[in-house]
Parts: structure tokens; sequence; C-alpha cells
């Protein structure tokens, strides 16, 4: 597996990940867990953001990395 | 007869004569009707007063009075719709007091207002800086309306550029505990969807003192007891969320399979959603 792939796959693997916390946020009813849901929600989109960025850094240095 | 069965028998009968005049006289807001009929309501109110504790001792003059006033009242009313020259006369023209941001001296003398008077009432429209006012006219009702420069104006989401998903009224569908047919029946819901969505928050229909419904279907309830902490509705949200989370496997499928024509059909479906996800958040989110 290459850097590139490994890269798309961190990304689609945050990208579930924060989905799947704004779910948690909007499904629970106990105040505090919804807020905490919601930050985490925020960090993984954040990180979502800044591996983003780092992809199509990747993808300019070496080009051969970039999915068909 | 004594006289006070004769004050009684008047006021009561003037009672309801006057409140089956009031429905006559039409729907106007008492603070905001034109001077005019500001007099014709005050001398209506006086008559009848006056009829009611028998200082107008013939019944029949007093009653003609009040039928003169209301049959005027109305009268003036149809005439200023079909006449426009007519309506002028009566309801007189309303007066640009600022135009282009400036101030029309002249216009303010004729009408006897004052500059403070002017400011004040641009103050009431929030319009504390004059410098921000393109238009303001003195309405025949005495209100002054402002129109505010372009660039002074509230941000709408139009400024923005941003798009937003259309929204109807919100229709009230219980009230006081009891199902409003009508509203229900003019969003195309009915009771047993109402009685489900209730059962899904665990709540009772005795216990429910408002609830409304807004255009993409999200009921909100007002509980008579308010110790209870209701699920706020978010099913937009909520699919949106779903969407997001179905995209984020799908490329995680993508990744991880090694068969190349099931990783074409899964990016292929990844793209789609993610399309998808892009046309519906003005609609989800927003």
């Amino acid at each position: 597996m290459t850097v590139g792939t490994q890269m798309a796959k961190a990304i689609a693997t945050v990208q579930s990940a924060a989905a799947t916390m704004k779910t948690f946020a909007l499904e629970t009813q106990d105040e505090a867990a919804k807020q905490t849901f919601q930050e985490l929600a925020n960090t993984f989109d954040d990180a979502l953001v800044k591996l983003q960025g780092r992809q199509k850094y990747i993808e300019e240095q070496e080009p051969q990395y970039k999915q068909q | 007869m004594q006289l006070w069965m004769q004050v009684l028998i008047r006021s009561l009968s003037l009672f309801i004569l006057i409140i089956f005049l009031a429905r006559i006289l039409g729907k106007r807001n008492i603070a905001r009707v034109p001077p005019y009929r500001f007099i014709i309501y005050h001398v209506l109110a006086i008559i009848a007063a006056l009829i009611s504790v028998n200082v107008i001792p013939n019944l029949v003059n007093g009653l003609i009075a009040i039928g003169v006033w209301v049959i005027f009242s109305i009268a003036v009313d149809y005439l200023s719709m079909k006449s426009k020259w007519f309506h002028d006369l009566i309801h007189g023209k309303e007066t640009v007091l600022i135009k282009h941001g400036k101030i029309m001296e002249e216009n303010l003398q004729k009408e006897r207002l004052t500059g403070e008077e002017l400011l004040r009432e641009l103050r009431y429209k929030d319009a504390f800086n004059l410098a921000d006012v393109e238009f303001a006219v003195l309405e025949n009702t005495g209100d002054i309306n402002v129109f505010l420069k372009s660039d002074k104006k509230p941000v709408t989401p139009h400024d923005l550029s941003i798009k937003v998903a259309p929204q109807a009224e919100p229709q009230t569908v219980i009230l006081d505990g009891n199902i409003l047919n009508e509203p229900l029946a003019s969003l195309g819901l009915n009771r047993e969807w109402l009685c489900i969505q209730l059962e899904n928050m665990g709540v009772s229909l005795d216990n429910v003192f408002l609830g409304q419904v807004d255009s993409s279907g999200d009921l909100y309830l007002d509980l008579f007891d308010d110790a209870i902490e209701l699920p706020q509705p978010k099913v937009k949200e909520m699919v949106y969320a779903n969407i997001e989370k179905s995209q984020a496997n799908l490329m995680t499928f993508a990744l991880e399979t090694e068969d190349k024509e099931a990783k074409a059909m899964y990016t292929k479906n990844a793209e789609k959603l993610k399309e998808l996800m892009e046309k519906l958040e003005p609609y989800l989110l927003r």
C-alpha cells in the first residue's frame, strides 16, 4: 500500500468517525454527552481538513501516488 | 318606566349594537388610523356613551346619529377604494421627509414637524445615525417609515450568496392538549402521524400545551410539565450525518477491497453521495 492510499484511507476513517460522532451527538438525550460528542466531531472535522491538506501536498510532491 | 331600568336596557342593547358596528367598521390597527377615522371612532364612542346613560333622552335621535357616522364612514372607505382622487382628498398624500439622504426642510415645515420629532421617529426605526438613512416618508397615519442606505441594511442570505431551504409558515397542531385538525390537514398530515410522533417522544397528549409543525415536518412541543426535557427535532441534521457516514464508509470499502470491479463501484457511489451531500447541504443544514 502506497503512502497515498494510506492517506486516503486515514481520511475516510476520520470522516466516518466524525460523521458517527455527529449522529451520536444528535441521538443522545444527555446534554453533557451531547456536548462531548459535538466537541469530538469538531476535532475530527479539524483533523480531516488538516489531513486533506497533507494529502494534497503529497499528491503534488509525488504525482504517482495520486489515486486513479 | 323607572330610570334605572331605562339605563339598563339602553346599555345592554347599545353594547350589542356597538360590538356589531365595530365588526362592520373593519379591521384597523387603532394606533395607526388616519386622523379622520380616529375622530369617527371617538364620535361613535361618545354618542353611544351618552345614549347609554340617558344624556340623550330621545333614542331615535341618538341612533340616527350613530347610523350617519357609521354609514358615512363605510361610504368613505368604498369611495376611496374606487377613486384615487377621492382617496388622496380624504387620506392626504404621504410626505417625503428625507430623499437621497438629505432632509427636505420645506416638507418638514409643511407638516409642522421639528427636527427633534423627526430624529425621534428615526430612532424608533433604529436609525440613530442620519447618515444611514437614504429615504424617509411621513405616512398619512403619522408614522415615519425609513429606507436605509443599501450598505446599512441587515444582511440577508441573498447578500451572502448562501442558498437556504425554502420554508413555509409553521402550523400549530396542538393547543391546550387538543389536536387541531384543520392545520394538520393543511400540512397533509393526520392524527395518526401526530400520535406516533408523540409516542416516539414519550409524551401524552394531555401534557402538551402547544405543538407546532414546521414546513419540513419537525414537531416542536411545549409541555405543561417544564421539568421534562424533550429531544429537539433534529431530523434533517440526522439525515445529513448519516449520508456523510455512508459516504465515508464507501470510501473505506473502495480503498480496502482488492477486487477491481468492486473498487470502481464503491468509488463511483461514494462520489455520487458526495455530490448529493453538496446539493442537500443548504436544505438539511441551514
